[in-house]
């Protein structure tokens, strides 16, 4: 069934026909909020919040992007509004993380095929990204974990296309400063 | 194609968007510089290493949570009756104040002053001893401008 025919269901009071629009976008929003927030928890807590933030303005949309589109739109928002809210509460430095666990970070860069990361390999990964400023984070996360071209992240941020090649840029630039240290270790 | 061009077009070629004759020039220097083969490599595995598709899992029970969600969304309350009530809105207690200060500066303005005595007669009166007058040195001068 055609998105905007489930859309039209749904905004004419047939509440049944949202748990199906649900159920097809569910992994998706699953995945990007995975993504951004890193632990299983939070992403569910936070997906369940997007869609019912998406009903609640499920009436706005008018259909000049795609739904999947104005969904991401909507889920990134939520998760930067989460991100700063831990930005704020954060209080590990990235100067400490280095010194506790630079050494597990360089070998997690190390190996080049590797196999599903260990639950501390994950944890470790998102104490990294979350020393990331959390617009930075979003667009790595729409590029390189769910493989949006930059179009598809052009209308997911409402910018222009030269602004996300800049902002990629800066983020991929904001990264690897971070890791300089270790990139430099491992090319002694 | 040297160092600087293919540091400035590294990204563009990791995310596929050369083409034609840049992209064989950035592919050709990659393969015969060791430097710039070596920064390409280290952001393929830190991409790898840091932005791994997660794995989810669909499921009837994250649909029924939504679901059950929104139908608690709209079960009325027992409490916002009272609440609704109490404060019509979140703007009555700000609107009141505003209307408070609007009758106090109104009053001030259109209140009648009670005193015949102007400021600058009773001070003018106690300027020579440098205290203010006493009350039969007061009368005497509304009296005499009564006069």
């Amino acid at each position: 069934m055609e998105d905007l025919e489930l859309i039209q269901r749904i905004c004419s009071g047939e509440r049944e026909a949202y748990s199906d629009l649900v159920r097809l976008y569910q992994s998706r929003v699953l995945r990007l909020c995975t993504s951004l927030l890193g632990d299983a928890n939070s992403a569910e807590d936070a997906a369940q919040d997007v869609f019912l933030k998406v009903y609640r303005v499920l009436p706005t949309f008018r259909g000049d992007a795609s739904f999947s589109t104005w969904l991401y739109r909507i889920a990134a928002n939520h998760c930067k509004d989460l991100l700063r809210k831990r930005k704020r509460e954060k209080t590990e430095s990235w100067e400490g993380l280095l010194e506790k666990h630079g050494d597990t970070i360089e070998q997690m860069l190390a190996v080049k095929e590797s196999p599903k990361p260990s639950a501390g390999d994950a944890e470790l990964v998102e104490k990294v990204l979350s020393q990331l400023a959390p617009d930075y984070r979003i667009i790595l996360t729409l590029r390189e974990a769910q493989g949006l071209s930059y179009q598809e992240i052009a209308d997911t941020l409402q910018c222009s296309l030269d602004a996300v090649k800049a902002r990629l840029r800066r983020a991929r630039e904001a990264l690897q400063d971070k890791l300089r240290h270790i990139y430099r270790s491992e090319s002694v | 194609m040297n160092h600087q061009t293919l540091k400035d077009k590294m990204f563009a070629l990791y995310d596929g968007e050369l083409s034609g004759k840049e992209l064989q020039e950035a592919q050709a220097h990659l393969a015969s510089c060791q430097e710039c083969g070596r920064a390409y490599a280290q952001w393929q595995r830190t991409a790898k290493t840091f932005f791994r598709v997660p794995e989810v899992e669909e499921s009837e029970a994250f649909v029924h949570r939504v679901m059950e969600r929104l139908e608690a969304l709209n079960e009325p309350k027992p409490s916002r009756a009272w609440v609704t009530w109490s404060f019509p809105s979140r703007w009555f207690v700000p609107a009141m104040a505003v209307a408070l200060l609007f009758i106090l500066a109104l009053g001030g303005v259109v209140a009648p002053n009670p005193s015949p005595v102007s400021l600058e007669t009773l001070l003018l009166s106690g300027e020579e001893e440098n205290v203010l007058p006493t009350t039969d040195q007061l009368f005497g001068f509304i009296m005499e401008d009564n006069s």
